[in-house]
């Protein structure tokens, strides 16, 4: 086990865990909650939240338990080599997927919508190969990189959602809970692929340099999330309703069109997927980071430079895998539920072997020492 | 003759030169001292020093019962001669015989009787090795040998001409003092002394470059400075084997945390009250003799946008300033290049009549934008770069002819839009806005890619090219401070000297980032009386 540098500090984890989680879902999840949950869509969103909100806890509750091990090591711990092993691995290619999944929505957005003439290929390229450059930074420049982006990514949704509630009408949000409870637990699937990312704490946790606030600044993080999710699917059922919602592309991106600034800038979807740029950058390079983790600590590489940038072949390969968008979508539509499932199953199993075989680190004594 | 000089030189052999630096090592361990033999120690300085021209040697003679021999040596040019003639020459052959003292002299006592009663210098040191009489010798200091006697007196006669205390030209403030440093370390640490009267402020003194030995002093608040950051920084400074040492840049690229960056990771400034400023709040000063550029450890971004009068004026008026200056870097960063994204990929984002103008402008120009922009902004580099070369009366001709002549030449022949012209007079106003010139100077070069980045994938291209400037700017530290710091990671406590300057009574604490030893800047008892004051009123 090696020794970690408490320096992490807990408004970098509240932003880690919240920039891990918004990213390319947020564009389409208004339109994918309208076609299952109607406007009962934001039950849906709050409803996967909490349930999020669980698991994130149990990977707090396992960050405690094993105050100086990331998942693979405790995973190793509590499960021995092998399956510990393959617990990581399973981890490192969720994490994968993810990545090469966003980096391919990324660049469908942004060449539809803006760059025409550019390829979708080079898009997906340049998201991957910045994913790949931060996954070669060590922990202190993750979360400094995170810390400053957040305020950027909140920022501009906060306006956004402030320029477009004048084009809100309360009838498109009635009936207030939607066609059905049925209605709103199909939705809850959709959500799925907006929540994943929380996971990624448990690579953090035994950086944190005041793990005693690691719950508050958790719940911080998934609460931030749930609001800006709830406010946007709000913002664009109450200004479309929701059948016109159901058949747009990118519901949020419409509502980017809605409204000007100031009355100078006529259009805003460029700045805005600039801005877009970061929010997906955030959470596929906090996956690529992740799996570069894990994969680094599973195999004791000392260094993580360069080898990170050979993943980005592979990587593109899966990615452009589904022909058209369509086909992307039913990918996603089938991966979403079986990861988030994964993600918070997972912990459970670990932390009941854990509890069962009685593993667990010795009080952190490394942080007494300054180390 | 001419033959003689197209013959190559011959390369000393490795096998040569690395017995000379044996043999040189071996010197320096054996320390040779003096014999006591004044001709043969004299013969041995002498030789040490190649019987440069500019070596003077005095030998005088005291009528004591035996006359005694003695010897003054130093170098021409670097010591005083008006020290040497009146204070030390009159007082050997003078006042020795007005006050009867050659009746006491004798070969045993004469040095001690010399150094009590004789010279009216201030500084006088016993020595006996070579190696330091030869350094103190190179300094400007004069030694005085005695026949018979095995160590000799060096005397301070260090006079050499400097260019005094004047102005700074670089650094310009409109309201704080007008001193800058200059190239006599001993005139910088006695500017930074009178600022700082405390008895905690220490001047320690390295010297670095095998040839050029250049003294080095370091200057920090003992009971302040963050002791790990004064011993990494010493033992660096130790750790470096050069040549020499002809300007504090040498320093700072050498000991700088990562040499592949463009951002300063020290802060150079020729304003002792900058200096001092930087000193008060913890951090520690190295003053290169030689330059008046002094070097403030360590460094972080948020400085290079903060000047010396930021607090001096109204911290409203300083917040408001420095809010400007922020800007003016962005635009002198990201302006061509978000033009370059706008007018070419995202005209649909400008109002319409604006874009129609734009478009208007444009027709005619026979080169693409990028080319345009790329011609205009190395066109503004050459003219800053003249005009800093050319000899100051020309200078100003420089910016009319290539500024107003060319600049309006070029858009009425229709070689360039008027818009562009604009654009690019912005940027360069920018750039200069901002106080350091090391870190406009980055960011001028950092605008290029950009530009390139802008006319690939319009404002993704930015954006992409903002995220890799940011991880590399959140992944550089100065001596282990984080480059960013307080924005990342976020000090709350600091950031009342960040973009925001509060008033000074509330400004208690040093920047904790910087880790001093004591963070209160205000003692508690200071605040009580300030906050009792506001309640009176």
């Amino acid at each position: 086990m090696s020794k970690k540098n408490r320096q992490v500090t807990a408004y970098q984890a509240t932003a880690i865990i919240a920039n891990a989680i918004i990213g390319v879902a947020l564009l389409t999840l208004p339109r994918d909650l309208a076609r299952t949950a109607g406007t009962g869509g934001y039950m849906a969103v709050v409803l996967m939240g909490l349930t999020a909100y669980l698991g994130l806890n149990l990977y707090t509750v396992l960050g405690r338990r094993f105050s100086q091990s990331t998942l693979p090591e405790y995973g190793v711990k509590s499960l021995g080599v092998f399956f510990g092993g393959l617990l990581a691995l399973t981890y490192a290619a969720g994490w994968l997927v993810v990545t090469a999944l966003s980096a391919r929505v990324f660049a469908e957005i942004v060449v539809t919508a803006v760059l025409p003439r550019v390829p979708i290929e080079v898009g997906l390229m340049v998201m991957l190969l910045l994913a790949a450059h931060l996954a070669t930074q060590d922990v202190k420049t993750f979360a400094r990189v995170n810390e400053l982006f957040l305020p950027i990514i909140v920022g501009t949704f906060v306006v956004l959602l402030a320029l477009s509630f004048s084009r809100v009408e309360v009838w498109r949000l009635l009936p207030p809970f939607g066609p059905g409870l049925r209605e709103v637990f199909t939705g809850t699937i959709e959500a799925t692929w907006a929540y994943p990312g929380f996971e990624l704490v448990s690579l953090f946790i035994p950086f944190y340099a005041e793990p005693e606030k690691a719950g508050r600044a958790h719940a911080r993080a998934l609460f931030l999330v749930i609001f800006l999710y709830v406010a946007v699917v709000l913002a664009a059922t109450g200004a479309f309703g929701v059948a016109e919602l159901a058949k747009s592309q990118w519901p949020t991106l419409e509502l980017v069109r809605l409204v000007g600034f100031l009355g100078t800038f006529e259009r805003l979807e460029a700045p805005f997927l600039a801005v877009y740029v970061i929010t997906v950058f955030t959470t596929s390079g906090a996956t690529f980071f992740g799996a570069v983790f894990t994969l680094s600590g599973l195999f004791r590489l000392k260094s993580r430079e360069g080898w990170p940038y050979l993943l980005v072949i592979p990587l593109y390969y899966l990615a452009i895998q589904p022909q058209n968008i369509v086909e992307l979508g039913k990918v996603i539509r089938v991966f979403a539920p079986a990861w988030f499932g994964f993600i918070l199953l997972a912990p459970l199993l670990v932390l009941g072997i854990a509890a069962i075989r009685k593993k667990e680190d010795k009080p952190d004594e490394a942080n007494q020492t300054g180390a | 003759m001419e033959g003689e000089f197209k013959k190559p030189v011959k390369p000393v052999p490795p096998a040569e030169l690395k017995n000379r630096r044996q043999e040189a090592q071996r010197g320096q361990e054996m320390r040779r001292e003096l014999t006591g033999n004044l001709s043969a120690d004299l013969k041995l300085l002498r030789s040490l020093l190649h019987d440069s021209a500019d070596v003077v040697v005095r030998q005088v003679r005291l009528p004591a019962e035996r006359d005694i021999e003695l010897a003054l040596i130093f170098v021409d040019g670097l010591a005083d001669k008006r020290v040497v003639d009146l204070d030390v020459l009159q007082g050997l052959m003078h006042l020795s015989r007005i006050q009867g003292f050659l009746d006491r002299l004798s070969r045993q006592n004469a040095l001690e009787v010399i150094q009590a009663h004789l010279l009216t210098v201030g500084e006088i040191k016993v020595m006996a090795e070579v190696d330091r009489i030869i350094h103190s010798l190179l300094s400007g200091d004069t030694f005085l040998m005695v026949e018979g006697a095995a160590q000799g007196l060096t005397v301070n006669t260090r006079g050499y001409k400097t260019r005094g205390v004047q102005e700074p030209t670089i650094e310009a403030v409109v309201r704080g003092p007008r001193e800058g440093f200059s190239e006599s370390l001993r005139i910088n640490t006695s500017l930074l002394r009178r600022r700082i009267k405390d008895p905690d402020l220490v001047v320690e003194m390295l010297t670095v470059g095998n040839r050029t030995q250049t003294d080095i002093a370091l200057v920090y608040i003992k009971d302040l400075a963050n002791p790990k950051v004064v011993k990494e920084l010493k033992e660096r400074i130790e750790k470096l084997r050069v040549d020499g040492i002809l300007e504090s840049g040498y320093i700072e690229q050498m000991l700088q945390d990562r040499s592949l960056t463009v951002f300063p990771q020290m802060q150079g400034t020729e304003r002792p009250d900058k200096v001092a400023a930087g000193i008060l709040e913890g951090r520690v000063a190295v003053i290169v003799d030689g330059t008046p550029f002094v070097l403030l450890a360590p460094a972080v971004w948020a400085q290079f946008f903060q000047s010396p009068d930021d607090y001096y004026e109204r911290a409203h008026i300083a917040t408001f300033i420095r809010f400007i200056r922020l800007t003016a870097m962005a635009s002198s960063l990201l302006l061509p290049s978000t033009y370059i994204a706008l007018a070419s990929f995202h005209p649909e984002m400008l109002p319409t009549s604006l874009a129609l103008a734009m478009a208007a402008a444009r027709t005619g120009v026979p080169i693409s934008l990028l080319l345009e922009t790329l011609l205009m902004e190395i066109a503004v580099e050459v003219v800053r770069e003249a005009s800093v070369r050319l000899p100051g009366p020309i200078g100003p001709t420089v910016g009319i002819v290539g500024g107003l002549i060319l600049g309006e030449a070029s858009v009425r022949a229709g070689i360039v839009s008027p818009l562009t012209v604009i654009i690019v007079a912005i940027t360069a106003i920018g750039s200069f806005a901002t106080p350091s010139y090391s870190s406009a100077i980055a960011l001028r070069l950092l605008r290029f890619p950009f530009m390139f980045l802008a006319a690939t994938f319009g404002l993704i291209g930015i954006a992409a090219g903002l995220v890799l400037l940011t991880i590399h700017v959140a992944s550089l530290e100065s001596l282990g401070v984080p480059y960013l710091a307080p924005y990342a990671p976020y000090h709350a406590e600091s950031q009342g000297d960040a973009v925001l300057r509060r008033s000074w009574p509330y400004l208690k604490e040093r920047p904790a980032f910087l880790k001093p030893q004591d963070v209160e800047r205000l003692p508690d008892d200071a605040a009580k009386e300030d906050s009792s004051d506001e309640q009176e009123k």
